[in-house]
C-alpha cells in the first residue's frame, strides 16, 4: 500500500487539478442526493449572560478593555444562525454587550446570488490615571482658566485651588456595511461603507513659545470609507477594479487655549490648529494571469488624489500683531499617487521556483508653494515670510528570488536580491539607493528535527548629501538623517524546531541585525537588535495541553550631536532589553463536561539611556515597564444546551519612566504639566456566566 | 551603475532559468496521472463513517460554512459539485480500504506534498485576495492554506474572527507575538485588533504584505488625521510613518522608535535648543533642574503638530 498510496495520491490531484472548477465536473453527480449531509435547518441561537465584576478603577487597564470602573458589569453576547428554504442564510454574533467595548456583526444574502455585510465596534482609550489640570472646559475647543492665572512660573500659579482631576477619554465607534453580489458564475461586485466616528479627548500640550501646559484636547472626527469593486474570474485569468474613496472630515478648526503664564506682549491665548479635513480618491485595478501550468502573472495598479482645501484660521489669535494677508485662503492642496506592481512566478523544473517582481510607489504633490507671514506662538511676527514645503517621494522596488528544494537531507536552498531606489525632493539627498542580497538554507536532517539559517545583507548609498533649507537655521553640515544615510545593514536568522516525541515539540529561533551608518559623523551612527525565542507544545494526555514560549530582545543604538554645528561634542547610546514569557494550559478535567485553562503572561522591559558630553554625565534612571497578566477560565457544561462559564483576570503592570515621575504640574517652572505618573495598576476581574443554546 | 549591472545580470540569469518554462506554454511541472473512481453517492458515502465530532474536527462544521452553500454553484456543494471529493480527490478507494493514505488529507503529516494542497484550494481561490498568493512570502515560506484556515472545526474557520485569526498569525511571528506584550501597543492582545487589519496574509505588492500599497497608506486607514495634505509638512511623515513609529509593540509611549529629545535629534542638529544635549542633569531635582525639552513629551511639548500643521503660522510646527 505504501507504494501505492503517492500514484493514488497523484492521481485524486491529477483529477482535482484538471477538474477545476465545480462546474467542470468529470463524473455524473446528477444522483448525489446528499441525504446525510446535516444542512442546518430553521433558527439556531447561542446566548451568553451574567455578571462580572472589576476590583479597582484604573484608567490605564480600561484603555481597549472598557473595564476601567470598579464594580459591576453585564457579561452579554451571542450567536444567532438562520438558514431559510431558498438558500436565505444569515449569521450574527455579539459580545461584551454591557461594556463600551462591544462588538457586533452580522452576515446573511441568499446563496448563490448576494451577501449583505453589517458591523458595528465601539473602543474606548483612556489616556491614564492621576491627570489635574487648572484649565476650564477641558475636552472642549476653548480652553479658559480660573481667577488667579496668569503666573510667570508654575510655582506662582494658585494651583493648589484650580486643580481638577481630567479624564482624557476617546470613543471610538466604527460603522461598517457592505455587500456583494454574485452576477454570474464569473462575474461579482461589491461594495463596502465604512464610517469611523472618533469622539472625546486626549493628552496633548500647547506652546507658549518658551513655555507649554498639557491640556485635554478636543477630539471630533469622522472618517468615511467607500469601496466600490467588480472581479471577474475566468480560470485562468481573472481582473478586478474598483474606485475608492475616504473622506476625513473635522469637527473642529481650531483649539483656543488661555495662556497660564505671564503673556509677554499680548500672548493671553494660544489658537491650534486641528487636522484639516481632507480627501482621499484611488482607482484601482488588478489582474491575475496563468501564463502556462508553470508560470503565473499579476499585477496591480492604483492612481489617487489626496485633497484638502479647508479655510485657514488667522495667522494669530493676538490682537496686538498687524499680520500681512495670507496669500490665499486656503491650502487648495493635491497629492496624486501612483502605485503599480507587477509580479511573475515561475517553476522551470522540479524542486525550482523563480519570483520576480516590480513596484513603484508615488507620492507627488502638486500644491501650490507661497510665503506665508509666521507668527511665532501668537507672540511676535517673524520678520521673514515662510514658503511651504510639498514633499515628492518617488520609489521603485526589484526583487528577483528562487529557491530550490531536492537535495539530501531535505536541504532546501533560497536566496534573492532587491533594489530599492528611491528619489525626494527638497530633501538633502535627491536619490537613495539601497542593493540587498539574501540566502537561506534549510534542512530536515531527521523527520522530527528541521534547520534553517538565513543571511541577509544590504548597502544603502545616496546621491550628494546637500542643504535643505526649510525653515530655520541650517542643520549641521556633518548630520546625515538616519533614512537618508548611507546604511550597511546585515542580519542573521536561526531557527529550528524538534519534535521530540509525538506529544512534545520544541521550536527555538534566534536573529540578529546590525545597521552601520558609517558615514555619519552627526546623527544615528549604529542600530543592532538581537533576540532568542523558545516555543514549548506539550500534549500531557489526551486531556491536558501546555504550551510556554519564551522571547528576549537586546536593541542598542548610538547617535552623535554636536552643540557647535560641527564635529561631534555629545554622545548618546540607548539601550532596551524585554523579556516576556507566556505559559498556557489546557485540561479537561471530566471529558466533555469540565474544561478549565490557564494563560500567564510575564513581561519585563528597560531602557536606558547615557547622554555624554566628556565631562562624566550620569546615566538617566532606566525607564521600567512590568506587565504580570494570569486567565483562569473554566466551563462546565450542565447539559447539551447549558454550559456554565467562569473566568478570573488579573493583571499588574508597574512602570518607572523619568520622562513622567516626579513631574508635577508646578515641578517644572515652564512646563504646567498633568503631573501623571508612569503606569501602575493592579486590576482582578471576575465574571461568571451561563451559554445557552436555543 | 554597479548596481544596474548587478541586477542586469541577476534578471539574464532569472531568464535564462526560467527560459524551459517560458518556452513551453503547456507542459505541466509533472505529469499526473490518471484520474481514478469517484464514490457512488457522493458525500453521502463519505458520511456513512466521517459522522464524528470534536473540536478540531467536525463534519458538521463544513456544513454551517459556505463551502456548502448549495444555492452557489461556485462551492463544492453546489450543483453538480463534487462534494467531499471536490477536495479530497475521488473517494471510491478510500471508502472500501478505509486508509487515510487513499485520500487527499490537508493534514501536517500528510503524503500528499504542501504544493499539491495548496492547489487544491487554488483551484477556486485564486482570484480577489488570493491573486498575489503565487508571489508572496507565506507562499514561498511553504505555509499551506491548512496551517490557518480549518474549515471542519467546531467554531468555524478561525481565520474568520479577528482574536483567532492573529493568535494563529502570531503562533509562526513570534517577534510580533512578544511586541504585543510590550507596554505600547495596537490593541491586538485585547483582541480589538487583528494582524489582517493591516497585512494581507494572502500576498500583496507592498512591503510585509500590508493591506494597501505602502506603509503610509496602510496607516492612514484609521488614521486619517494624518494624511493631509497640510501647509506645512513634516518630510518623515509624508514618507514613512516608521520612521519614528514601530507598528508592533514599544517599551516607550505612542509606539515611539527611540525617546525623544533622541529621536528628534537624529535629524535635527541646527544651532540652538535642538543641537543641546539634554543630560540626567536636566531631570527635575538634577543639579539644572527640570526643563521642559526633556521631560514629559520633549520636544512635542511645544512642536505639538509634529504629523504636520495647515495653522498659517505652523512652519515650525508650534500651532
Amino acid at each position: 500500500m505504501k507504494t501505492y498510496s503517492p500514484v493514488f495520491l497523484l492521481a485524486a490531484l491529477g483529477v482535482l487539478t484538471g477538474a477545476g472548477t465545480a462546474a467542470a465536473s468529470p463524473v455524473d453527480t446528477s444522483a448525489w442526493t446528499c441525504k446525510r449531509c446535516p444542512y442546518p435547518e430553521g433558527t439556531n441561537a447561542v446566548v451568553e449572560a451574567g455578571l462580572g465584576a472589576v476590583s479597582d478603577d484604573s484608567a490605564a487597564f480600561g484603555d481597549f478593555t472598557g473595564l476601567q470602573k470598579k464594580g459591576a458589569y453585564l457579561v452579554l453576547g451571542g450567536s444567532l444562525s438562520h438558514r431559510a428554504p431558498g438558500g436565505l442564510w444569515l449569521d450574527a454574533q455579539a459580545r461584551d454587550l454591557g461594556l463600551d467595548v462591544r462588538e457586533f456583526g452580522a452576515r446573511g444574502g441568499q446563496e448563490g446570488r448576494y451577501v449583505l455585510r453589517l458591523n458595528y465596534a465601539e473602543l474606548v482609550r483612556h489616556y491614564g490615571d492621576g491627570a489635574r489640570s487648572p484649565f476650564l472646559g477641558s475636552g472642549s475647543s476653548v480652553l479658559t482658566l480660573p481667577a488667579g492665572f496668569p503666573a510667570g512660573t508654575t510655582a506662582a500659579m494658585p494651583l493648589g485651588t484650580t486643580l481638577q482631576a481630567v479624564s482624557p477619554e476617546l470613543s471610538v465607534q466604527r460603522f461598517e456595511l457592505g455587500g456583494s453580489w454574485i452576477g454570474t458564475d464569473r462575474l461579482s461586485f461589491s461594495v463596502n461603507l465604512r464610517r469611523d466616528v472618533r469622539d472625546g479627548s486626549r493628552p496633548g500640550y500647547v506652546s507658549y513659545f518658551a513655555t507649554a501646559a498639557q491640556a485635554a484636547l478636543p477630539v471630533d472626527h469622522v472618517t468615511d470609507q467607500v469601496e466600490l469593486m467588480a472581479r471577474y474570474d475566468g480560470g485562468r485569468w481573472s481582473a478586478s477594479v474598483g474606485y475608492q474613496l475616504s473622506q476625513f472630515d473635522n469637527g473642529l478648526d481650531a483649539i483656543v487655549a488661555a495662556n497660564p503664564f505671564t503673556p509677554v506682549a499680548g500672548d493671553t491665548r494660544a489658537r491650534l490648529s486641528t487636522a484639516p479635513d481632507n480627501q482621499f480618491h484611488q482607482l484601482v485595478a488588478s489582474g491575475a494571469f496563468q501564463v502556462s501550468p508553470t508560470i503565473r502573472a499579476s499585477a496591480d495598479v492604483a492612481a489617487g488624489q489626496m485633497t484638502q482645501d479647508q479655510a485657514y484660521i488667522a495667522a494669530t489669535i493676538n490682537p496686538t500683531l498687524t499680520v500681512p494677508a495670507l496669500p490665499q485662503a486656503s491650502l487648495d492642496g493635491r497629492v496624486d499617487t501612483f502605485n503599480g506592481s507587477v509580479r511573475v512566478s515561475a517553476t522551470p523544473m522540479a524542486g525550482l521556483r523563480l519570483v520576480a517582481s516590480y513596484a513603484r510607489d508615488v507620492r507627488e504633490n502638486r500644491t501650490r508653494r507661497a510665503a506665508y507671514p509666521n507668527v511665532a506662538t501668537d507672540l511676535f511676527l517673524d520678520p521673514v515670510q515662510r514658503t511651504n514645503v510639498a514633499f515628492s517621494h518617488w520609489q521603485d522596488r526589484f526583487k528577483l528570488g528562487a529557491d530550490w528544494r531536492g537535495g539530501p537531507l531535505g536541504l532546501r536552498l533560497a536566496g534573492g536580491v532587491e533594489q530599492d531606489n528611491r528619489e525626494r525632493s527638497y530633501a538633502e539627498v535627491v536619490e537613495t539607493r539601497e542593493t540587498s542580497a539574501w540566502a537561506r538554507a534549510s534542512l530536515q536532517p531527521i523527520d522530527t528535527l528541521s534547520v534553517s539559517l538565513k543571511l541577509s545583507g544590504a548597502d544603502r548609498t545616496h546621491s550628494t548629501y546637500g542643504t535643505a533649507t526649510w525653515f530655520g537655521a541650517p542643520e549641521n553640515p556633518l548630520l546625515r538623517k538616519y533614512n537618508l544615510a548611507d546604511r550597511r545593514r546585515q542580519a542573521a536568522s536561526l531557527r529550528a524546531d524538534f519534535a521530540a516525541s509525538d506529544s512534545v515539540s520544541i521550536g527555538l529561533t534566534a536573529d540578529v541585525a546590525d545597521d552601520d551608518y558609517r558615514r555619519s559623523i552627526v546623527g544615528l551612527r549604529s542600530a543592532r537588535t538581537d533576540s532568542i525565542g523558545a516555543d514549548l507544545a506539550v500534549t500531557l494526555s489526551e486531556r491536558t495541553r501546555l504550551s510556554a514560549f519564551a522571547q528576549a530582545e537586546r536593541v542598542r543604538s548610538e547617535q552623535a550631536g554636536s552643540q557647535v554645528v560641527g564635529a561631534p561634542d555629545w554622545t548618546a547610546r540607548t539601550r532596551d532589553r524585554f523579556e516576556t514569557v507566556g505559559l498556557s494550559l489546557t485540561h479537561a478535567v471530566i471529558p466533555d463536561k469540565l474544561d478549565v485553562g490557564a494563560d500567564l503572561s510575564r513581561s519585563r522591559s528597560s531602557s536606558a539611556i547615557s547622554v555624554q558630553t566628556g565631562v562624566g554625565e550620569p546615566d538617566f534612571p532606566s525607564a521600567t515597564t512590568a506587565l504580570d497578566r494570569l486567565k483562569i477560565h473554566a466551563s462546565y457544561k450542565l447539559n447539551d444546551r447549558t454550559t456554565l462559564i467562569g473566568s478570573l483576570w488579573v493583571e499588574e503592570a508597574d512602570a518607572k519612566d523619568w520622562r513622567l515621575d516626579g513631574v508635577l504640574p508646578a515641578t517644572v517652572a515652564n512646563l504646567l504639566s498633568f503631573g501623571q505618573q508612569a503606569t501602575n495598576y493592579r486590576v482582578g476581574v471576575f465574571s461568571v456566566s451561563v451559554r445557552h443554546r436555543f | 551603475m554597479k548596481t544596474l549591472t548587478s541586477l542586469t545580470s541577476a534578471l539574464c540569469l532569472w531568464v535564462a532559468l526560467a527560459w524551459p518554462a517560458l518556452a513551453q506554454t503547456a507542459a505541466p511541472a509533472q505529469p499526473m496521472p490518471s484520474p481514478t473512481q469517484y464514490t457512488a453517492n457522493g458525500a453521502d458515502t463519505c458520511l456513512e463513517c466521517h459522522d464524528d465530532e470534536s473540536a478540531s474536527y467536525s463534519a458538521q462544521a463544513l456544513f454551517k460554512s459556505r463551502h456548502a452553500h448549495r444555492g452557489d454553484k461556485r462551492t463544492p456543494f453546489g450543483a453538480g459539485g463534487l462534494q467531499c471529493e471536490a477536495c479530497h480527490g475521488p473517494g471510491a478507494l478510500h471508502s472500501r480500504n478505509k486508509r487515510a493514505s487513499a485520500i487527499v488529507n490537508f493534514k501536517a503529516d500528510s503524503k500528499v506534498s504542501l504544493a499539491q494542497r495548496n492547489q487544491v484550494c487554488l483551484t477556486c481561490h485564486q482570484s480577489g485576495s488570493t491573486a498575489a498568493w503565487h508571489a508572496g512570502a507565506h507562499e514561498r515560506g511553504d505555509v499551506a492554506c491548512t496551517d490557518c484556515h480549518k474549515v471542519h472545526r467546531e467554531h468555524g474557520d478561525p481565520m474568520l474572527a479577528k482574536t483567532s485569526a492573529s493568535q494563529a498569525c502570531l503562533a509562526c511571528h513570534q517577534t510580533q507575538r512578544a511586541d504585543f506584550h510590550k507596554a505600547s501597543t495596537h490593541p491586538v492582545a485585547r483582541g480589538k485588533m487583528g494582524c489582517t487589519d493591516c497585512h494581507t496574509p494572502h500576498g500583496s505588492s507592498a512591503p510585509a504584505m500590508l493591506a494597501k500599497a505602502t506603509l503610509n497608506q496602510t496607516c492612514y486607514s484609521c488614521h486619517a488625521d494624518k494624511r493631509g495634505p497640510v501647509l506645512w509638512e513634516h518630510a518623515p511623515v509624508t514618507e514613512d510613518c516608521s520612521l519614528c513609529h514601530t507598528p508592533h509593540g514599544s517599551v516607550r509611549p505612542a509606539l515611539l522608535t527611540k525617546s525623544a529629545p533622541l529621536l528628534c535629534q537624529q535629524c535635527h542638529s541646527p544651532s540652538g535648543h535642538p543641537s543641546v544635549p539634554r543630560t540626567s542633569r536636566s531631570l527635575p531635582g538634577g543639579p539644572n533642574g527640570g526643563t521642559a525639552m526633556l521631560v514629559g513629551n520633549s520636544c512635542t511639548n511645544c512642536h505639538t503638530q509634529v504629523h504636520g500643521s495647515n495653522h498659517p503660522s505652523g512652519a515650525k510646527l508650534l500651532r
